[in-house]
C-alpha cells in the first residue's frame, strides 16, 4: 500500500445549473475510515463522484493521492468506488464482471480472475460467482459492486451507502472487509445518512448538509449532539390512532404524530422505545407494517448546524462540539401541530 | 483474498481496447440484439430468395434460371441490403453502446477504471462492427449461394460482383457503426432517434437526390463502390464516384466520427451530473 493514500480538496463546489450542490468544500483525509454523514440530497454524493473522477469541479480542487481524477489513470488505478446505483451487468456472471473490471484496472487475464474469485469469496458470494448477476438479491448485488470496488486493491475506497439492502450476515462481511482494507492504510470514504452504520465503522465522521460541510469530528460529538434531538421512529400499522394512544404515555417519547399509514414516535430515548413500541403492538395485536427510522433528527440536527455555521460559528471540529437547548427543542416540538 | 499489495500500473490502451471488445461481445451474444440482428437478416434473405424461386416456377432454361438469380442478387442487395440492413444492422449494435451504459449507470464502472475513455468508446465500436460486418457480409454471401443454388456455374463466375458488393457494405457497416457510436455519445438519452433521424435523412434520401446531392450519403457512395446501378430522382445527373475515393472517403468519415466520439466520451460527466 502506497504511503501517500489521501484525499485533499481546496474549496471544492459543485453546480448543477443555478443549484449548488457542492459549495466550497475543504479537507484532507488520510489513511482509515471515514463517515460522510448527511441527509438525502445533502450533496454526498456528489461530493464522491467528484473524488471518483466522475464528475469535475465547478471550483476548487480534489487531488486523489496527489492526483486530479477526472479522466486521470494515474488516479483511477489508486480508486475503488463502489456506486449508489443498483446498476449491474446482468448479462454478465459476477466472476466475469468482477474480473473484467480487475482486467480493466490493469491485471491480466488469470491474476484478474484469481483476484476476481478471491474478492467474491471474501464477501460470501462464492456459491453465487458463476450465477449472472441478473438474478441476485439486493444484498448479493450490494457484495458484488463491493468485490469490484476493492479487487485492485484500491488505496482510495469510496462507498456510496455501502449497507443498503444488506441481510446482517453480509452486513458483518462487508465491515470486516472494511475494516481490513482501513487496517493495511487505504483510505475508506463512505456515506450514509444512517449514525449507527458509521458508528459501527469509524469514530471519525464528516457531516455535510445542503453541499456544506457543516462538521467534522467524532462520532460521539455527533451523537452529543442529537441527543438534543429527539430520535424518530416510523410505525406502519393498521390502526396508527390505537397505538399512539398507547403510546403518549410511554417515558422517553416526548412526541407521536401522525404519518402515512402509522404512526411517528419521537423520542429522547431509541433503544427502549423500540422495545416499548414492540410491546404495545404485541399487547394491543396490532398489525405492523414496518418499523424505520427516517433521518428527520438528522434533518433536524443538519440544519441546527447549517444555522449555526451561517451565523459564524464556522465549520470544521468547532461546529461540533456546540448544543441546542434540549428545552427549546422540546418546546418546539410539543407546541401546536400534532405533539403529545 | 489476497494480500494487498497496491494497484497495478495504468493498463496499456490496447489492454484496455481488448477487454471493453471482450465485455461487450459477452453482452453482445448474451442480450437480444444479436437474435434481432438475425431475425432481421433472416427475414430479408427469406424473402429475397422466396422471390427469386417464386418467380422461377415451372420449367426455365439454365439461362433464363441465371438471369433471375442476378436479379434476386441486384435488388436484394440494393433494397435489402443497402437501403435497409446496413441501417438497421449497425444502429442496433452500436447506437446504444455507450448510452445503455450511461442511462444504467453501468458507465461508473468503466470510467472510473484506469483505462483511458477512449478505449471504452474504440472497444465498444469495435465490438458492434465486428458483428455488424459479419452479419451484414455472412448475409450476403448466404444470399448469393441460395440464389444460385441451381446454377453452380454462375454461382462461382457472379461471386466476384457479390464479393465486391460485400466489401462495400462491409466499409459502409463500419461507417454506419462510428455514426452510431458517434450520437450514442453525444446524446446517451436519445441515442436510438438521432441516429434514426441522421441514418434516414441524410444517408437514405441524399442518397435518393439528384445531382451531387447525392454525393453527401455515404450510402451512394457505397453503392458505387458496389457497381450498382443508380436510382432514384434524375439518377443520371448524379456523378460517377471513382472506387478509391468512394472507399477513401466512407474510410476517414468512419474514422472521423469514431474520432468525434471518443472525445465526447473522453470530456463528458454525463448524467453524473444530475444530483
Amino acid at each position: 500500500m502506497s504511503q501517500e493514500a489521501s484525499i485533499r480538496t481546496v474549496r471544492l463546489s459543485k453546480w448543477y445549473g443555478k443549484v449548488t450542490a457542492l459549495q466550497e468544500v475543504s479537507l484532507h483525509l488520510g489513511p482509515g475510515i471515514w463517515g460522510l454523514l448527511g441527509p438525502n440530497g445533502s450533496g454526498k454524493t456528489t461530493f464522491l463522484r467528484l473524488v471518483a473522477g466522475q464528475l469535475r469541479p465547478a471550483l476548487g480542487e480534489v487531488l486523489v493521492c496527489g492526483h486530479r481524477p477526472f479522466a486521470n489513470p494515474e488516479a483511477l488505478r489508486r480508486i475503488g468506488l463502489c456506486p449508489e446505483a443498483d446498476a449491474m451487468y446482468d448479462e454478465l456472471t459476477a466472476v466475469e464482471m468482477v474480473q473484467s473490471l480487475a482486467e480493466l484496472s490493469g491485471y491480466g487475464r488469470e491474476e484478474a480472475k484469481k483476484r476476481a474469485i478471491d474478492a467474491l469469496t471474501s464477501f460470501g458470494l462464492e456459491d453465487a460467482m458463476n450465477r449472472r448477476v441478473a438474478g441476485f438479491s439486493r444484498g448479493m448485488r450490494q457484495r458484488a459492486k463491493l468485490a469490484q470496488a476493492v479487487v485492485h486493491d484500491p488505496d482510495v475506497i469510496l462507498l456510496d451507502e455501502p449497507l443498503t439492502g444488506t441481510d446482517p450476515v453480509s452486513r458483518q462481511a462487508i465491515l470486516t472487509e472494511i475494516r481490513r482494507r482501513a487496517a493495511n492504510g487505504a483510505v475508506v470514504l463512505f456515506s450514509t445518512h444512517v449514525l449507527p452504520e458509521v458508528e459501527a465503522l469509524t469514530e471519525q465522521v464528516l457531516l455535510i448538509a445542503r453541499g456544506q460541510l457543516v462538521a467534522q469530528g467524532k462520532v460521539h460529538e455527533i451523537r452529543d449532539l442529537m441527543e438534543e434531538h429527539p430520535h424518530h421512529i416510523r410505525v406502519e400499522c393498521d390502526r396508527p390512532r390505537e397505538l399512539a394512544a398507547h403510546l403518549c404515555g410511554v417515558e422517553g417519547i416526548v412526541g407521536v404524530q401522525f404519518a402515512p399509514q402509522g404512526v411517528e414516535v419521537m423520542s429522547w430515548d431509541p433503544d427502549s422505545t423500540y422495545e416499548a413500541i414492540a410491546r404495545k403492538v404485541v399487547e394491543l395485536g396490532v398489525q405492523l407494517g414496518s418499523i424505520t427510522s427516517p433521518d428527520a433528527d438528522l434533518e433536524s440536527l443538519f440544519h441546527y448546524l447549517v444555522q449555526r455555521s451561517s451565523a459564524g460559528a464556522g465549520t470544521g471540529a468547532d461546529a461540533a462540539v456546540g448544543a441546542a437547548p434540549r428545552q427549546a427543542y422540546q418546546a418546539q416540538v410539543q407546541g401546536p401541530g400534532g405533539s403529545r | 483474498m489476497s494480500e494487498p499489495l497496491g494497484p497495478p500500473p495504468a493498463p496499456s490502451l490496447g489492454h484496455g481496447i481488448g477487454v471493453i471488445f471482450r465485455m461487450q461481445t459477452r453482452r453482445l451474444v448474451r442480450g437480444r440484439k444479436l437474435r434481432l440482428g438475425l431475425v432481421s437478416v433472416a427475414l430479408v434473405l427469406f424473402a429475397v430468395v422466396a422471390a427469386r424461386y417464386a418467380g422461377a416456377s415451372g420449367e426455365v432454361g439454365p439461362d433464363r434460371a441465371a438471369e433471375l438469380a442476378a436479379a434476386a442478387v441486384r435488388d436484394g442487395i440494393d433494397w435489402g441490403f443497402f437501403h435497409l440492413l446496413v441501417f438497421l444492422i449497425p444502429f442496433l449494435f452500436n447506437a446504444h453502446a455507450i448510452g445503455e451504459e450511461v442511462e444504467s449507470r453501468t458507465f461508473t464502472y468503466l470510467s472510473s477504471r484506469p483505462t483511458g475513455r477512449f478505449a471504452i468508446t474504440v472497444g465498444k465500436w469495435a465490438a458492434g462492427a465486428l458483428f455488424g460486418v459479419a452479419l451484414v457480409v455472412g448475409a450476403t454471401l448466404v444470399l448469393h449461394v441460395a440464389a444460385y443454388a441451381t446454377e453452380p456455374s454462375a454461382l462461382v463466375e457472379e461471386l466476384g460482383g457479390t464479393l465486391k458488393a460485400a466489401g462495400a457494405l462491409a466499409l459502409l457497416t463500419l461507417f454506419y457503426s462510428s455514426l452510431c457510436t458517434f450520437w450514442g455519445a453525444v446524446a446517451p438519452e436519445a441515442a436510438g432517434i438521432i441516429s434514426a433521424l441522421y441514418l434516414a435523412v441524410i444517408e437514405f434520401l441524399f442518397g435518393l437526390l439528384p445531382g451531387y446531392f447525392r454525393c453527401i450519403s455515404m450510402n451512394y457512395l457505397g453503392q458505387q463502390l458496389a457497381g450498382l446501378e443508380k436510382g432514384g430522382l434524375m439518377a443520371e445527373s448524379a456523378p460517377d464516384v471513382p472506387m478509391m475515393i468512394g472507399a477513401s472517403v466512407i474510410a476517414m468519415m468512419a474514422i472521423l466520427f469514431l474520432g468525434f466520439a471518443a472525445m465526447v466520451v473522453q470530456i463528458s460527466e454525463y448524467r453524473f451530473n444530475r444530483a
